[in-house]
């Protein structure tokens, strides 16, 4: 029997319109023909609690865009890490320290604890987006500098988020010589800072490309400053998502804003990956 | 706003001048009271900036420094030859009349000054001179600018002192390969 077009639409496509970016002007990052995995590793020098709620609202948004999204939380401890910070959502065990966050009509986000072994989990990530032709994030709630992406053949990305006094600084940028050590200046990093006031923060930002560039030959990427409202204050009290909340937040407005910066610039490869490759 | 804050060289002089201009509005909390003062046959001063003492005559380096000094002597001339002019102008653009009260001053910006350039320049000239290195980043559109003041005396007096293992250990970098004078030195520029 031949199946007739449906006149109504299933709750996939309904949410898909509904929920997501995909009915705009089109997602940053198309879909390939081969699938590929963006590791973003995201640090927040001064709080972990912070750190964590970065790491679930950027993870739900890259759902929000259809994109196949990990975490590998390396943060796990009681009532702490990713999977606490999304606690008010739909969140299930599934065995062998994995975890399934349901969004129902969106992709599910799943989360891997520092039990597993990281090589061989973004090797079968690989194999799993290769084969389902996508765009997949591993989004990584860092624990010190991820020290174990190294050596892995992946892309390397890190949001390193900090505070602007001058010791915060200076470990950022003792993180930012190590990362580009480590991955042979291949890594791309963006900062954000912390900071109360913005128009400080942009001379920061300046001095500090200065010093990167002197001793690093390194051009900083700064997307700008964290602004944290009542809103995103209640949020991480609550363990609740900013991001599909439908209230007017300027956090929530900044954070999607800096995501799209992000996705922005892992779509166009830089001359180092280039020349790399 | 994402920026990439790459070393940038700008084309065009003019733009040049007017961020070197916002710099000293910005950072040095000066008042520009003119630009492109002059002419090129008799001196140009780029920018002309007060503060409640001095009179600071600005050249900018837009091609190399031995250019922008001669341009600097050229302008500090022209400034002679033509105060009451330049008062006139001061009078009805900033309302500023105590020009002839304030020292004149000579600034040089520059993204490569010579090195020693700041002690051989105060020997040579018996009125107050100062020399900014700077580097532009960022693009053509959105550029910034960071500029140090080249001073003798900051470069000849001893750095401040830090200890290095105890920031070390309160920071957490011990296995960090920085050197001390890597963590001196950093600490120094955000020392603001």
């Amino acid at each position: 029997m031949i199946k007739k077009p449906d006149a109504s639409r299933g709750i996939e496509e309904v949410s898909r319109y509904f929920l997501t970016g995909a009915r705009k002007e089109g997602n940053l990052i198309q879909a390939s023909s081969e699938g590929n995995v963006h590791t973003l590793s995201i640090i927040h020098l001064n709080s972990i609690s912070t750190q964590a709620f970065l790491v679930a609202n950027m993870a739900i948004e890259l759902s929000r865009r259809r994109f196949n999204t990990y975490i590998w939380d390396c943060q796990d401890q009681v009532d702490m890490g990713a999977r606490h910070m999304m606690s008010g959502l739909s969140v299930k065990s599934e065995g062998n320290a994995e975890y399934r966050v349901q969004l129902y009509g969106l992709p599910d986000i799943r989360i891997y604890t520092p039990r597993h072994e990281h090589k061989m989990l973004i090797k079968a990530l690989e194999k799993t987006c290769n084969t389902l032709h996508k765009e997949c994030f591993v989004l990584v709630n860092d624990n010190k500098g991820a020290e174990f992406i190294h050596g892995i053949d992946a892309s390397m990305y890190y949001v390193l988020i900090t505070q602007t006094d001058r010791m915060s600084l200076l470990r950022c940028y003792v993180q930012v010589k190590s990362m580009l050590l480590r991955t042979d200046s291949r890594a791309k990093i963006f900062i954000i800072f912390d900071a109360r006031e913005e128009g400080l923060a942009h001379k920061i930002s300046v001095e500090l490309s200065y010093f990167l560039y002197k001793k690093l030959s390194y051009p900083l990427i700064y997307l700008g400053c964290l602004t944290r409202d009542e809103y995103m204050m209640q949020c991480i009290e609550n363990r609740m998502p900013i991001v599909t909340s439908s209230d007017a937040s300027m956090a929530k407005g900044k954070l999607i804003f800096m995501l799209d910066r992000i996705l922005g610039e892992i779509k166009t490869p830089t001359t180092n990956e280039a020349s790399a490759r | 706003m994402t920026k990439i804050l790459k070393p940038l060289t700008l084309s065009k002089g003019r733009r040049l001048i007017e961020i070197c201009s916002d710099f000293l509005v910005d950072a040095m909390d000066l008042k520009v009271i003119g630009q492109g003062l002059g002419s090129r046959e008799t001196g140009v001063i780029d920018i002309l900036a007060i503060d409640k003492d001095k009179l600071y005559i600005t050249t900018v380096d837009t091609s190399d420094f031995s250019d922008a000094l001669f341009r600097s002597i050229l302008a500090y001339r022209w400034y002679k030859e033509n105060r009451g002019l330049i008062e006139k102008l001061s009078t009805s653009l900033s309302g500023t009349d105590n020009l002839r009260a304030l020292e004149p001053s000579l600034v040089v910006f520059s993204p490569s000054p010579p090195q020693g350039i700041y002690s051989a320049l105060k020997e040579l000239f018996s009125l107050p001179v100062y020399v900014f290195r700077f580097t532009l980043f960022g693009s053509e559109t959105s550029p910034e600018i960071f500029a140090e003041e080249m001073d003798a005396s900051l470069s000849t007096s001893k750095p401040t002192d830090f200890d290095t293992a105890s920031i070390r250990k309160e920071l957490g970098i011990e296995a960090s390969n920085l050197t001390d004078e890597e963590i001196k030195e950093f600490l120094e520029t955000f020392r603001g």
